[in-house]
Order: C-alpha cells, then structure tokens, then sequence
C-alpha cells in the first residue's frame, strides 16, 4: 500500500465533472417529477395522498433530510472515544488473513 | 439411496466440514467449495412437498419427528442459503485457515438443515448448531475484542436456543405435537385474553432474538464487524434470514409483528447516518432490511408473505455483495473506517462498480433485484390500506438510500482522496461479487424465475410505470438532498467514534452496578476460602506430625506395648462375643 498526495484527479474528482454530475442529477429529478403529469395512476391505496402531485419525490426528499438531522441530533448523546469499551489499540482490526501472512508470519503490519 | 433422502439437507457440508482438516491448508478452501456446490446440486433434487403431504415422520422417545420438510416456504431459503454458502466459499478461497472454512461449512449447512426442519426438536439442534459454528468466524480475527464478542454473540445466541427448547417443551406438554408450524391465530395479541400462548411466547423471543428485533438487535452490530473479512459475510447471510423464516413459518399474519418491524427499520437508519466503521453501518442497514420482512410476515397475506421470501431471496445475495466489497477494501487497506477510506474508485475499479450494483439493489433501483421484492411488502401493506405502515415503509426507504445507497460506496471509494493506493481486491474476491451482482442484476430483469420460486402463486407486476415512475422520484430525490446537505456543509461529518447503543447496558451499566455486589462476593468468598485453608492445613499438620517417626502412629511400638494391647483386644472381643 503506497501513500500519494492526491495529486491525480481522476474523472470523478475533477470540479467541473461533479458539477456536471450535479447538473444532470436536477435534471433528471425535474424530469421526473414532470413525468406526473403524462400517466395516472390505474390503482392507488391512498388516493388523495399517492395521486398528489409529486408525491414520492418531495416525500424523498423530506425524509432524506430529517434521517439525516435526527442521526445528527442523536451523535451528541451517544458519541464516545473509540477506546471507550476495547482500550487496546491493536484490538481495532481482524486478522485479515493474506495469502502472504501465511508465508512469512508477522511480516506484514 | 433411501439413506441419503433420509439425511437432512445441508449435510455433505455439516459432515465434510467436519473432515476438511485432514486435507492439506491449500485444498481446505477449494474442498468447502467442492462441499457447497455438492450440497447444492442434491437440494436442487430434493423431492418438493405438496400443499397437502406432509413429511416423513420417524418417532424417537416417545415424539413424533419430521426432520426433513422442504416445501414451497423452506425451500426458497434453502435454495439462497446454498447460493450463499457458494459465493463466500469463493470469496474465501485464499483464507488458509482451517477453523474458519470448518465453521463456515457447519454454519452453511445448519442453518440450511434448520430451515428445512418440520418439528421444534430438529429446528433447535440445528438452532445451537449455527449459533456454535459461528461465533468461530468471530473469533478467527484472533484480537481480545473479538474474543469479547464473540463471547456476547455466543451467550446471546446459545439463550435464544435455550427460549426456543422451552417453548418446545412446553408446547409438547400442552399439545403432545412437536410439529413446528403457526403458533397464532387471526386475531390473537401479545396481551390480554387472546394473548398466544406461554410456548408460543418462548418461541417469539427465541426468534426475536435471532431476528434482532428492537431492544434485541445490538449482538448484530457488536459481532459481525469484529468477524474476519470473509467470516462476515457467511454470517451475514444466514442466522437472521433463518430467523425470518421462522417467524414466516410460526407468526404468519401475527399483527404486533407490524408494529415491531416499523420501528425495526426505521430506528437504525439514524444509527447509521452517524457510524464510521462501514462494515457496522451494514449491520445497522442488515437490520433495517429485516424489519421490511418482519412487517412483511406480520402483515400475513399471501402477497405480504411472497414479498418477504423474495426480499429475504434477494437481501441475501446483496447484502453479502455489500459486505464482500467492504470487506474487500478492509483487506487491501487494513481499515473499513469512513474516516480513513476515499477516493479508492482509482486503485479499486472493480470493487467499486460492484458495490454499487449492490448498492443500487438494496436501495431499490429499478432493473435491481431489491426493486422487485421490496416493493411486494410495500403493495402489500397499501392492498390491507395500512397508511401509516406505507409512510413508514417509504421513509424506511429514503432512509436505505442514505446510508447503504449513498453513504457505503461514496465514503469508501469516492468522497475526499485519502491518497491510499492499493491493489485491486484478489481474483477470488472479484469472481464472488462478480457473481453477486450479476445475480443482482439478473433478479432484477428476470423477475419472473424469482416469482416461480415463491410460497404463493400470486400476480404482481413490478414494472408498472407508476411505481418505476414514484420510485425514482423517491430515491433520486433523496440523492438531491444529499447533494444539497452536502453543498452547504449541514451533512454531519465522519468522526473517529463509537455509538452507544443497546450493547451499552450489559457491556458497562450492569458490570458497573453489580461491582458492589461482586465485591461482596469476593470478600465473602476470600475469607470462606483463607479460613477453609487455614484448617485444612492445621489438619494436614497434625496428620504429618502424628505419622513421622517420632510421632504416635508412625513410632516404633516395643514389643511388651503391643503384646499388652494384643491382649486387650482379645479381651475385650471375648467380652462383646458374650453380650
């Protein structure tokens, strides 16, 4: 494993192209919502709710975002040190099990 | 041959696991393999049960035992549990330990011989036996936490046997019938005067537990990341899913079941947002995905009950694909935290579209095997017009896309670059997820080969354009909103942390508050054992002292002393014979 300053953006990690991601996301997003008004629901449960204009997507949305506040309300209660109930460091990570370590024991951090 | 359909199945891996040890390290791996697709290939022939026949019975003690029952609900999940057992036998391919590929085939073929067990006896031997085997996937990864627990995730599981057994023993007491089948009837509550019954209540808690159920749920997530990279995802796959089915075999329509998986997949897609170990934000999203099957069978009708196999069928093979990709960059990086992880997408581009094919799968995307079953529960709980279990289900839904949609693929391979360059994960690795998400893939098109598999035969058309329509709308929607919490700074940033959760009160409370009480015990226990130690040495003493050569046994008698006693003896032995 080699370490390199991130010096070699790659396609994902150019600005313009994330900004273009971004741009084709809306897009899309708007085009679906439109897409409301060419089809009609043949069978829904919750009439007045599912036929809303929309519905899923404002919904989605919404939801998204209290998920998101909600876990951020809840990290400040149950947020603690990581050696909280394992105090040994080199208990963090499993015996990853390369095909190397098996050759030359202890060789490989 | 009448032997052979006489073994339950699941068995060539039980019994050739057991004997992988006497081959050499190098074959172990390709020997479980060979083991798995054995097994699979005699389930594929197994003889399915008819609507009305019932299986095999053979008395033992007294009871009636069916220990072999594949019918149209059992055998969906033995047939996705040997599709699993294949993958991470392949994912495993280049481990050269031998406890971990005995323990994985035991586990496999357990949970395999459960599934299809008809009595309550067969299910908890079967029961035990995948909780033993697999608490040595955890402890393989050799560190003192993860013997810790293991040990938690060995008392907890080993209990929720211990629950099942009495309420087999009960039941049997009550009815004289160990057949495992539905434990409720229409209507009957968890309280009051329809409450189900005391063996049936036993039975509920061994399955919740095994379930994860809210309160329940916390072994999960304390266990499966401790485990090793290729232990997590055979355990990922099997123990929950056989509780699943347990609860669709014995709780079948079982209405309080709703209510228990509303809150199961809405409470831990908030644990998640804020989690950094990835491989624990896929425990958290394991839960939530069995709360959507967990309303699914409390819900009870055949669509519900279809939907629940078919999500069961399909989580099995994307969850694994989730936890092989995020366990393949813990092996090449030798970390599956957020903080530490990013930009990989450059050194590990097969890694990465894999894992967001599963990605896509477990968040719904259509053409992706999620799509098609989710949404059967979904239109199940809109067909009974359940309005609030549908909101929930829908939230439950965003909430998937965030944290196994969004979170797992862009901290781990996109997000900020780390500057980690590594190699691409071994080609073993590769071959199983390349596997996973064409499997994937070819449920999300081909649903109909899904369908056919399925308890009921029920009509139900995934690709209509209203829900195509809806569904994109909610998940790209919700994608927008991570792009926007995420431009303006409010998305809560990874931090090097761990979250309290329910594990909290018997890895801290309870230890801390019994310490009173322990040091009574110690003090008590101290001074029993100094006092008992002190006599037994005094008795010691005056036995030594009595036997050596000076003392009054172990000394040399003259000859007068004992004559004179010789005749005493024989004077009093006259007198006695007179009385």
């Amino acid at each position: 494993m080699s370490h390199t300053p991130p010096s070699d953006p790659s396609w994902f990690e150019r600005p313009q192209n994330i900004h273009r991601m971004i741009i084709g996301l809306v897009v899309v997003c708007v085009l679906l919502v439109l897409a409301d008004l060419f089809y009609e629901n043949p069978h829904p449960h919750f009439g007045k709710v599912e036929t809303f204009f929309g519905f899923q997507a404002w919904f989605g949305f919404i939801a998204f975002v209290t998920v998101v506040f909600l876990g951020a309300m809840l990290r400040p209660l149950i947020k603690k040190p990581e050696g909280y109930y394992d105090p040994e460091p080199e208990n963090e990570f499993p015996r990853l099990d390369r095909p190397e370590d098996n050759i030359n024991p202890g060789d490989e951090a | 041959m009448s032997f052979l359909s006489a073994l339950p199945p699941g068995w060539p891996m039980i019994v050739g696991g057991l004997f992988l040890w006497l081959l050499p390290k190098r074959a172990q791996a390709a020997g479980a393999l060979s083991l798995a697709i054995l097994s699979t290939l005699l389930f594929w022939f197994t003889p399915v049960l008819a609507a009305d026949e019932t299986a095999k019975t053979f008395t033992m003690l007294g009871a009636d035992l069916h220990p072999i029952r594949v019918d149209s609900l059992s055998r969906p999940f033995g047939l996705v549990f040997h599709i699993a057992a294949i993958v991470s036998a392949i994912y495993a391919l280049h481990v050269r330990d031998t406890r971990q590929h005995i323990a994985g085939m035991v586990y496999a073929g357990a949970a395999i011989g459960a599934c299809c067990a008809g009595d309550l006896m067969t299910l908890f031997v079967f029961w035990e036996l995948t909780a033993i085997s697999s608490v040595f996937l955890v402890w393989a990864s050799d560190t003192p936490a993860a013997y810790r627990a293991g040990m938690r995730y060995l008392i907890i599981q080993v209990g929720s046997g211990v629950l099942l057994l009495t309420g087999a023993v009960i039941q049997y007491v009550e009815t004289g019938s160990l057949k495992f089948e539905l434990f409720v009837s229409e209507g009957q509550t968890l309280f009051g005067d329809s409450s189900i019954s005391p063996a049936a209540w036993c039975i509920l808690l061994a399955f919740a537990i095994k379930c994860a159920f809210p309160l329940l749920h916390n072994w999960l997530q304390d266990s499966y990341p401790k485990a090793t990279v290729t232990g997590t995802v055979f355990l990922s796959a099997f123990t929950t899913k056989l509780a699943i089915y347990s609860l669709a075999r014995g709780f079948a329509g079982f209405d309080p079941l709703i209510t228990i998986g509303c809150v199961m997949t809405l409470f831990p897609i908030i644990f998640a947002v804020i989690e950094n170990d990835l491989r624990r934000v896929l425990a958290y999203s394991l839960n939530n995905q069995l709360g959507f099957m967990v309303v699914g069978v409390g819900i009870g009708t055949e669509l519900a009950i279809n939907g629940t196999v078919a999500h069961a069928f399909c989580h099995i093979i994307y969850k694994s694909l989730l936890f092989m990709s995020v366990g393949a960059v813990l092996f090449r990086v030798g970390t599956a935290k957020a903080t530490e992880l990013g930009g990989l997408h450059k050194s590990m581009p097969w890694t990465t579209v894999f894992c967001m094919i599963g990605a896509g799968a477990i968040s719904g995307f259509p053409l992706l095997s999620g799509f098609v079953s989710k949404s059967m529960i979904i239109s199940a709980a809109g067909e009974e017009h359940m309005f609030g279990v549908w909101i929930v289900l829908l939230i439950a839904s965003a909430g998937v896309m965030e944290h196994s949609g969004i979170k797992i693929p862009f901290f781990a391979f996109f997000a900020h670059d780390s500057g980690k360059r590594v190699k691409e994960a071994p080609w073993n690795m590769l071959l199983a997820m390349s596997i996973a998400a064409f499997a994937c893939i070819a449920l999300g098109i081909a649903y109909p080969l899904l369908y056919r598999l399925l308890p009921f035969d029920v009509e139900y058309h995934p690709y209509t354009i209203t829900h195509v329509v809806t569904q994109l709308q909610l998940l790209l929607f919700a994608a927008l909103a991570f792009v926007a919490l995420m431009k303006s700074g409010l998305y809560p940033a990874e931090q090097r942390a761990v979250n309290l959760d329910t594990d909290w009160f018997y890895r801290r409370l309870i230890p801390k508050a019994t310490r009173g009480g322990q040091v009574a015990i110690e003090l008590v226990d101290q001074t029993l054992r100094h006092d008992f130690l002190l006599t037994l040495r005094s008795a010691l003493r005056m036995v030594q002292r009595s036997f050596n050569v000076n003392g009054l046994i172990g000394r040399t008698w003259s000859t007068s002393t004992m004559a004179f006693w010789a005749a005493t003896l024989l004077a009093i032995s006259l007198v006695l014979y007179y009385i």
